[in-house]
């Protein structure tokens, strides 16, 4: 019986639709944080080393193009924005990515998400990154 | 205080089933201990495994913020394939360390876009003109990189520190690990490989599948005369010591763990870190587990073979005898695990009484006695198991395991798979191995075939607390 048991959860977790394969290069974390673009204040939603989600008042960011993101006591970096969505509540979520071969934004979202500067996310333990966040898990 | 509960239950539960539950007659009396026996089996590894962990205490020297006596470090990040995703944060990070020191990119994809990047974030570039021996080569190629610049007059380096190229480090990856080289004996420190991508294939919701071996088994070994063996990545080596060996072993797929044992026959020690100090991937899917566990395991059977370990006491000690030689025998598990499975439907089917307790009483006592020992085993292992998934993941040592035992036999020629890091172009789910389908069928029919019989719909000879016995 408890062969059988094992076996079904073994196929079960073999066959899960969570385990399948991912068209996605980057992984996503889920961090919330205070954001500046625009000269308007939003807020972080997810991150990855290639780029954001963010929230912001509807109309604040282009439809499209090159926009400056602030994250938390770090350096603008220049992202852009692949698509906005409006959402009930007013606001808008937009999808920003870097652009391809832009070296410098790669390494600051890199060195946000796994070096984490001081005061960045203080919700987390002093010297923990952006990365061990749990949220969405 | 775990460990010692599994141990006192499993013993009782034993002393239980030999002293009033023996059946009588000589043919039923012979199954019957065959099974007690097989019963018994777990309980010699339950005592060692709770001995060897008792004490997971780590004392690491304080942080320093220069190399010790001048030394020199080089971080090396090997890379063959891996998309700009996943090399760009561990380049990016490692550059950022402190101390001062040099970041080789050992590119075996001879890629461009790595080149610039490396040059954007000030990495040295390295690729070779002949890709042999997987990782093992690429790093072999760089020691020889090191070996000619120090012979042209050039400064040296002194320690490398290994990444994998999904690794990122944390910032004081180098500053928390450097002291360690005070000591002149020691080779290696190993740290643990932690994970950032939840919801990978082996994630439990705690440390995953290797939470257990890094968070408890690993940092059982910083006892003398025994440690660490060499993991691969979130390391740094001796490069004398690395020399002295003749650079990373190339003649297994496991070359991290071979090179080890070099060091160690030579004396080398080696000792692990117990922090967290740099994050990467784990295999989001299971067909690149199974790549990765396979990989493991066959490289685990050539080191078996390769250093004849079961007589290698003349050269190690007790402890790292003990668990260098458990430790890849380990993978011929699923060899153990397909037994398991038919062994008591052998015995259920062959109608013998083996057990005198009727169906309720054996199903409660066999069901206290196993789930002390789950609690016991999780206790003993620092909470650091997650038992569906475990039992979920145990289920793949068995391909594993069929694949080690077909590698003993045929000694074929292995080729060093690279986990693949990055997406794929089509969503697909994983595929279920084909011994596992037949397994299920198996067990399944078996299972109905037992309820037949207790239903006294097909000839069934033993009694339903027999039944209970074989089939629990």
């Amino acid at each position: 019986m408890l062969a059988g048991v094992v076996l079904v959860l073994g196929t079960r977790r073999i066959r899960a639709a969570e385990f399948a394969t991912s068209r996605r290069n980057a992984y996503r974390m889920e961090v919330s944080a205070p954001v500046e673009a625009e000269g308007a204040g939003g807020e972080l939603l997810d991150i990855s080393v290639g780029g954001a989600a963010v929230r912001f008042p509807r109309g604040t960011l282009p439809a499209s193009g090159p926009v400056t993101l602030r994250l938390p006591e770090a350096a603008p970096v220049r992202l852009q924005v692949i698509r906005t969505t409006g959402q009930p509540d007013g606001t808008e979520i937009a999808s920003l990515q870097a652009a391809d071969d832009d070296w410098a934004t790669y390494r600051a979202l890199s060195l946000w998400i796994f070096h984490t500067p001081a005061g960045a996310l203080p919700d987390f333990p002093p010297g923990v990154p952006a990365a061990a966040s749990l949220r969405g898990r | 205080m775990g460990g010692i509960a599994a141990i006192v239950a499993l013993v009782l539960y034993l002393t239980w089933r030999v002293l009033f539950t023996m059946p009588s007659g000589e043919w039923n009396l012979t199954i019957a201990w065959i099974l007690v026996t097989f019963e018994a089996l777990p309980l010699a590894g339950l005592i060692l495994k709770a001995w060897s962990v008792w004490n997971i205490d780590s004392h690491p020297p304080a942080p320093v913020t220069e190399a010790p006596n001048g030394m020199r470090v080089a971080v090396l990040i090997p890379t063959y394939n891996e998309p700009i995703e996943v090399l760009t944060p561990t380049v990016a990070a490692a550059c950022e360390l402190a101390p001062a020191h040099e970041t080789w990119v050992l590119d075996d994809g001879d890629r461009p876009w790595v080149e610039e990047m490396c040059i954007a974030y000030g990495a040295r570039y390295v690729r070779r003109a002949v890709h042999d021996h997987a990782k093992a080569g690429n790093m072999n190629h760089a020691l020889g990189l090191m070996a000619a610049e120090k012979a042209a007059g050039g400064p040296g380096i002194d320690i490398i520190a290994v990444l994998d190229c999904d690794h990122v480090p944390l910032p004081t990856f180098l500053t928390a690990t450097l002291g360690w080289f005070e000591d002149p004996e020691i080779a290696l420190i190993q740290g643990p490989q932690s994970f950032y991508n939840g919801g990978a294939f082996d994630d439990d919701g705690i440390t995953g599948e290797q939470g257990t071996f890094f968070n408890v088994l690993m940092a059982s070994r910083n006892v003398p005369d025994a440690g660490p063996f060499w993991c691969g990545s979130t390391s740094l080596l001796r490069l004398s010591a690395l020399e002295e060996v003749g650079g990373v072993a190339t003649e297994t797929i496991t070359e991290d763990m071979h090179t080890t044992l070099k060091l160690v026959r030579r004396g080398w020690r080696t000792v692990y870190h117990h922090q967290t100090l740099a994050v990467g991937l784990a295999p989001a899917t299971p067909d690149q587990y199974l790549l990765q566990r396979r990989r493991w395991g066959m490289g685990a059977m050539q080191i078996l073979v390769h250093e004849k370990l079961w007589a290698a006491k003349g050269w190690m000690s007790w402890r790292n005898y003990h668990e260098y030689l458990n430790g890849t025998l380990w993978w011929l598990e699923g060899i153990a695990t397909l037994v398991a499975f038919l062994i008591p439907v052998v015995i259920m089917l062959s109608g013998a009484q083996t057990s005198t307790a009727g169906p309720l009483l054996f199903t409660g006592v066999f069901l206290v006695m196993f789930t002390v020992r789950l609690w016991g085993s999780k206790q003993l292992m620092r909470n650091e198991i997650h038992w569906p998934t475990a039992f979920a993941l145990r289920i793949f040592r068995v391909p594993v395991g069929l694949a080690c035992l077909w590698w003993l036999m045929s000694r074929n020629i292995l080729e060093f798979q690279v986990t693949p890091k990055g997406a794929a172009d089509l969503r697909l789910r994983g595929r279920t191995p084909r011994i596992l389908i037949v397994m299920v069928v198996l067990i399944a029919a078996v299972i109905l075939y037992a309820a037949a019989g207790l239903a006294g719909l097909v000839p069934w000879r033993t009694t339903p607390g027999s039944t209970v016995a074989s089939g629990a």
